[in-house]
């Protein structure tokens, strides 16, 4: 089973870059906020987002969005399992992008240690507290270089390079 | 015996000069040499559009000496700008051991040229066209050992100007900081902001320029209408037009890709070994697949261009360029040339192949 696996924190664009590719509208299991996240989003998911694509050999590409509030992180483990590769969206919008993307980089440590990972900043339009150039400086602190871009979850075609840039990683 | 010598689109400057040289020189010359207006020994300025249309029209019954800061063309007789007296000694001396047969037989070595860019009054039904590129040189070099190419990309270097494309304006005005417009026939001008590190367009999609939009970044710079704005006015006629705004980045990555050619920018050592320091931002900077590809080699390995080129079975024009693009804005970390590290590669075969099978289904 190939698949490849959207994460980042609630409200960064995992249902929405996962509905920009996928053949099928997405399969969501999203729930209506009753905490503190109901403030910036009215649904959030639970379990997962499932959406895929075909290849021209009928090979199914699965793409997983995990759910991202952090108490359902027992779900992170099970649905990156076997996973091509991660991409980690970041909502520039939120209090601590920076702290967002350090917490999923350390939690999804091993399987991007395994396969790789490509970083999608959305809402950059909506909030210029940072800039690309903050993201690429924090990973360098970390001792790593990933791919970082400006995105739009619901432009397809910037999905589109996130993977693209995601398979290069992993083909080099 | 007595010998004549004309020039062809040398500006106004250089052809003085070449004249008052000639005059200096002569009682260190072998033979006679005189400038005319009209003789059958030509020395071309190949940095002039004029020049280039002459030097690649191979006019009969003429010797043609090029002459430029770099020898582009691989023209057999080269003369480097600045003028200088040893070398135009040199020549000339040179060029009077030659049987008088020879000097009215040799046409310029370069085939398969695309018309360059005329002036700018004459463009009206002809777009402008970028210096023209070699690329036989570069698929030779791809068809041998490193060692092979190696040599060759030390005796056969290409360089290019920046400064005498729109690359070189658009340096010019950041360095200035000066809000401008650039523009030429059937190109859609670019306004650039400095102190914003913006640009704007009325191109929707940078990535899918059409040849006519290209003009203006391959645009040699005597081709292209500049003009300055204060702040306010530019932002204004962006309003007016409802251009698109883009980073200054776009505007500077496209111009090099468009002008490079397959060749290193001057100045650049051929030897040294590069890597990236990050991704190029790939959501603004219009690119090719193969560009993913070199980004993901170059930011693993450090090596040159030519082992660049060979491991990621790219060729070494595309190489260059991409590098030359990275290059100019910031992304690129250059080594001595013994410090070259290439990273092993480990993904089994039915695996690329699956990668490579989701990349095709993506970009359809």
């Amino acid at each position: 089973m190939e698949k490849i696996i959207f994460t980042g924190p609630m409200g960064s664009g995992k249902t929405t870059a996962i509905a920009s590719i996928s053949e099928i509208p997405p399969i969501s299991t999203e729930v209506r906020c009753s905490d503190e996240a109901l403030a910036r989003k009215e649904t959030t998911t639970v379990a997962m987002d499932y959406g895929y694509f075909n290849l021209d050999d009928g090979i199914r590409i699965h793409l997983y969005g995990t759910p991202g509030q952090e108490r359902f992180n027992y779900m992170w483990n099970i649905l990156s399992a076997g996973g091509i590769g991660l991409i980690l969206l970041i909502d520039n919008a939120n209090i601590s992008p920076l702290d967002d993307m350090n917490f999923y980089l350390d939690a999804f440590h091993e399987f991007i240690e395994a396969t790789g990972v490509v970083i999608g900043v959305t809402r950059m339009d909506i909030n210029r507290q940072l800039l690309l150039e903050d993201y690429r400086d924090k990973l360098l602190e970390r001792g790593q270089i990933f791919p970082v871009f400006e995105v739009d979850a619901r432009q397809s075609n910037d999905v589109k390079i996130l993977i693209h840039a995601l398979l290069a990683i992993l083909q080099d | 015996m007595d010998y004549q010598i004309t020039t062809r689109a040398l500006d106004k400057t250089d052809n003085v000069f070449f004249k008052s040289m000639l005059q200096l020189i002569q009682n260190q010359l072998t033979q006679k040499w005189s400038y005319e207006e009209s003789a059958h020994i030509i020395l071309v300025d190949l940095e002039q559009p004029e020049g280039i249309e002459f030097w690649i029209s191979k006019p009969r019954d003429v010797f043609l000496i090029a002459y430029a800061r770099q020898n582009f063309y691989r023209a057999e007789w080269f003369l480097q700008k600045p003028l200088r007296i040893q070398p135009l000694l040199q020549l000339l001396n040179s060029l009077a051991m030659l049987q008088p047969a020879q000097l009215l037989i040799n046409s310029p070595p370069i085939t398969d040229q695309p018309a360059p860019p005329p002036e700018s009054s004459s463009v009206a039904s002809v777009p402008a066209a970028a210096l023209p590129p070699i690329p036989s040189l570069f698929s030779k070099a791809m068809s041998e050992s490193e060692g092979k190419n190696k040599n060759w990309l030390d005796n056969k270097l290409e360089y290019f100007e920046p400064s005498i494309y729109l690359l070189g304006l658009l340096q010019e005005s950041l360095v200035a900081a000066r809000p401008r417009r650039f523009s030429c026939l059937g190109s859609a001008p670019l306004y650039i902001l400095p102190h914003e590190n913006r640009c704007f367009s009325a191109v929707t999609k940078m990535q899918q320029l059409d040849p006519l939009q290209k003009n203006l970044y391959s645009s040699y710079a005597k081709n292209i209408k500049v003009i300055d704005f204060t702040p306010e006015e530019l932002l204004a006629e962006v309003q007016k037009n409802a251009l698109r705004a883009y980073p200054m980045n776009t505007a500077l990555w496209l111009a090099t890709l468009h002008c490079s050619h397959g060749r290193l920018m001057l100045g650049q050592p051929p030897d040294s070994v590069i890597r990236l320091k990050y991704w190029p931002n790939f959501v603004v900077l219009p690119h090719d697949t193969v560009h993913v590809g070199l980004a993901a080699f170059m930011l693993k390995n450090t090596a040159s261009l030519i082992t660049i080129a060979q491991k990621t079975h790219t060729t070494l024009e595309t190489v260059v360029d991409f590098f030359n693009a990275c290059k100019m804005i910031g992304l690129t970390i250059e080594e001595p040339a013994n410090e070259s590290r290439l990273v092993d590669k480990k993904i089994a075969e039915p695996k690329r192949r699956t990668l490579k099978d989701i990349l095709n289904r993506l970009l359809r």
